[in-house]
């Protein structure tokens, strides 16, 4: 007697311990499908790849043309998606060269080779001309259009197996006896309907997924395990959605971070003047703050780029120390109350105040960083696009006065162009795809943001650092 | 080569690491997309679209959990993906599910208790049923996972496993009887 809880304890342990080998192709799908992203090395394997083919394509030729047979050369073979004259009245059109000569030949099914088809020789041709054309009327060759490297290339259902005049090799008789009579069956009847399925597939529409074409053994295996009949195998309500369609998966990563720095203005007059040095005198960088948001895709695990909307405000500290008159006294005569004496006091007049820069920018990034567990570090390069400027505050006038720069005449310009910028990145991931980050970041306008009227030049720039979070989907 | 190497290696898209890691979970992740799918076909689909998102997005396993809880967890999200069980699979009954005896005692011989036999009884039950009872009994997932991947919430995560386990009783009992019987049958003969 067992109590239920342990019975789902072995349940568990059964299902861990339990391992099954996928089948190769597999491995070879996810294989091909970084190939093109790693386009380089996969273009050298391939070649190296390509020529030992053309070395064993040109060898297997040479030899059977010693023994008066040739392989149908690969471009036939893919042209002949289905030969089957069951959809010959309907799909003539499809259906390359049937009648010709070249096809009518016996095929012959070499399992060493892994179901290289090939054409019989010229003479046998001649012999077994007449009996061809009711064996081809009932020939069906499946291709697994997906996976032409795979073992599997070509598979050929048991009509033909039981109509035609095939040649099965001695390896391939010998392999085939092990297998019971039943599983032949079943096999046979899931191949049937595999060959129908695929025929439909290949000929109605596109062909989007890889359908595994299962050895005889493996469907026994899988009958056996799954305790079903073969033909359940097939799971007619499943929908299998296309291995591109999964593939086009945009990684989408959206950031939000806050800026706190240090602003650095440079004014530069073209010869010394008063103004220049009053102003220099009078302004000291202060501090800068903003925001950004940013939305972008991740081109590869290390390269991203994005788009975003950056508001900033660089501050700087206005102080006036000036002697002025700070007193008057004027002393009357108590008797007929008139002035008799006036006197003044001169002092330091100190003026104080602020002046804020507030700029909206686009800006426009790409960065490529390195992952070391759960860090990232890298480097991140962007562009700023100037959508307004503005400036306010107390400033020294072309008077030598001290005014505000809202009373003076625009001596500022409202966009001030194209910036950059840039940064590196230090972010740490949380989990969920949600990391904590922070930028040390440079940030420059190219142009000057003063008016051209303006007797100074003014370059804005700043170093910084953003601090926010990160998140990619 | 550590676990963490084979990661940082695959980050970087070196191929042999990837391939590396592959065969080290492949044969697993199969059985499980096996157990999901039920026919080779999609379980082949489930296991190579989810190894492919699974190096596209190692960068983001963290080192909170273990590198084959997060892979399980990919696998069995794509096989369902695959599968596609409908929400309405998962809507309440109006009857509420009590709790089940789990120390309930079943006479069952360990001996004769496989894996080949666990599918088959797992297979019997309803598609919603099935989902729950492997994610949460087999695959150790919490309510609150499962929840995530099926789009459900936590309470009908939880009556579903209720009511998977007890019509698993039942299936256990009445197999068990089968399994008897034949031994009975053969010691007859």
């Amino acid at each position: 007697m067992k109590k239920y809880k342990d019975i789902e304890q072995k349940m568990n342990q059964l299902a861990n311990e339990h391992s099954v080998p996928p089948p190769v192709m597999v491995w070879d799908e996810i294989d091909k499908s970084f190939g093109a992203q790693y386009g380089s090395r996969g273009l050298w394997f391939g070649s190296l790849l390509g020529l030992i083919l053309i070395g064993v394509f040109s060898f297997v030729l040479l030899t059977d043309a010693n023994n008066n047979t040739t392989v149908i050369n690969a471009k036939k073979r893919t042209e002949s998606k289905i030969l089957t004259n069951n959809f010959n009245a309907n799909r003539e059109n499809q259906l390359p060269n049937i009648s010709s000569n070249k096809n009518k030949s016996p095929i012959q099914l070499d399992d060493t080779k892994n179901s290289v088809i090939k054409k019989a020789s010229n003479s046998s041709r001649d012999e077994n001309s007449k009996q061809l054309t009711p064996i081809e009327s009932n020939t069906i060759i499946n291709r697994d259009t997906k996976n032409s490297k795979s073992d599997s290339d070509y598979y050929i259902t048991p009509n033909i197996i039981k109509k035609t005049n095939v040649t099965i090799s001695n390896n391939s008789l010998a392999r085939r006896q092990n297998i019971s009579s039943e599983s032949k069956k079943g096999a046979i009847d899931y191949a049937q309907k595999s060959s129908i399925e695929n025929t439909v597939t290949n000929t109605l529409s596109e062909p989007t997924l890889s359908r595994e074409i299962l050895l005889f053994e493996e469907i026994e295996t899988l009958k056996s395990i799954l305790k079903i009949s073969t033909p359940e195998l097939i799971a007619k309500d499943v929908e299998c959605p296309s291995f591109e369609n999964k593939n086009k998966h945009i990684p989408l990563f959206a950031e939000i971070n806050g800026i706190i720095g240090s602003p650095n203005k440079q004014l530069t007059a073209i010869e010394s003047s008063t103004l220049l040095d009053n102003r220099n005198l009078s302004e000291t960088d202060w501090y800068m703050w903003g925001g950004n948001i940013g939305l972008g895709v991740n081109i590869t695990p290390n390269i991203y780029a994005g788009v975003g909307l950056e508001w900033s405000q660089t501050k700087d500290k206005f102080l006036k120390k000036q002697d002025a008159l700070t007193k008057v006294i004027i002393s009357f005569d108590p008797k007929t109350n008139q002035p008799i004496d006036t006197s003044y006091v001169t002092g330091l007049l100190i003026n104080k105040g602020e002046i804020k820069y507030n700029m909206l920018d686009i800006p426009v990034y790409a960065g490529v960083t390195k992952n070391f567990g759960t860090w990232d570090f890298g480097l991140e390069l962007g562009a700023l696009f100037n959508m307004s400027f503005s400036a306010e505050g107390k400033i020294i006038n072309q008077n030598q006065d001290v005014s505000r720069i809202s009373q003076e005449a625009p001596i500022y310009k409202d966009k001030i162009g194209m910036g950059i910028r840039g940064s590196l990145v230090i972010r740490k991931y949380l989990g969920n795809g949600i990391a904590l980050q922070v930028k040390p970041t440079y940030k420059t306008y190219l142009n000057e943001i003063q008016n051209s009227n303006y007797n100074l030049n003014t370059k804005l720039s700043m170093v910084r650092v953003d601090i926010g979070f990160r998140k990619d989907f | 080569m550590t676990e963490t190497n084979l990661i940082a290696n695959c980050i970087l898209g070196e191929r042999k690491a990837q391939k590396k890691l592959y065969e080290q979970y492949s044969g697993q992740m199969y059985s499980i997309c096996l157990r999901y799918c039920k026919d080779c076909s999609s379980a082949s689909d489930a296991l190579q679209m989810g190894f492919i998102k699974i190096f596209k997005n190692i960068h983001k396993f963290r080192n909170d959990g273990s590198l084959g809880g997060w892979i399980r967890r990919i696998i069995i999200n794509e096989s369902l993906g695959i599968l596609r069980i409908a929400k309405s699979k998962f809507t309440h009954d109006l009857e509420a599910v009590n709790d089940i005896d789990m120390s309930v005692e079943i006479d069952l011989d360990f001996d004769d208790f496989n894996y080949k036999r666990m599918i088959n009884l797992i297979n019997q039950m309803p598609d919603g049923y099935r989902a729950v009872f492997s994610m949460a009994v087999l695959d150790n997932l919490s309510h609150r996972e499962i929840g995530e991947i099926l789009n459900i919430t936590e309470n009908t995560s939880r009556s579903q496993l209720l009511r998977a386990r007890k019509m698993m009783q039942e299936k256990i009992l009445s197999d068990n009887y089968l399994v008897s019987e034949y031994h009975d049958r053969i010691k007859n003969k």
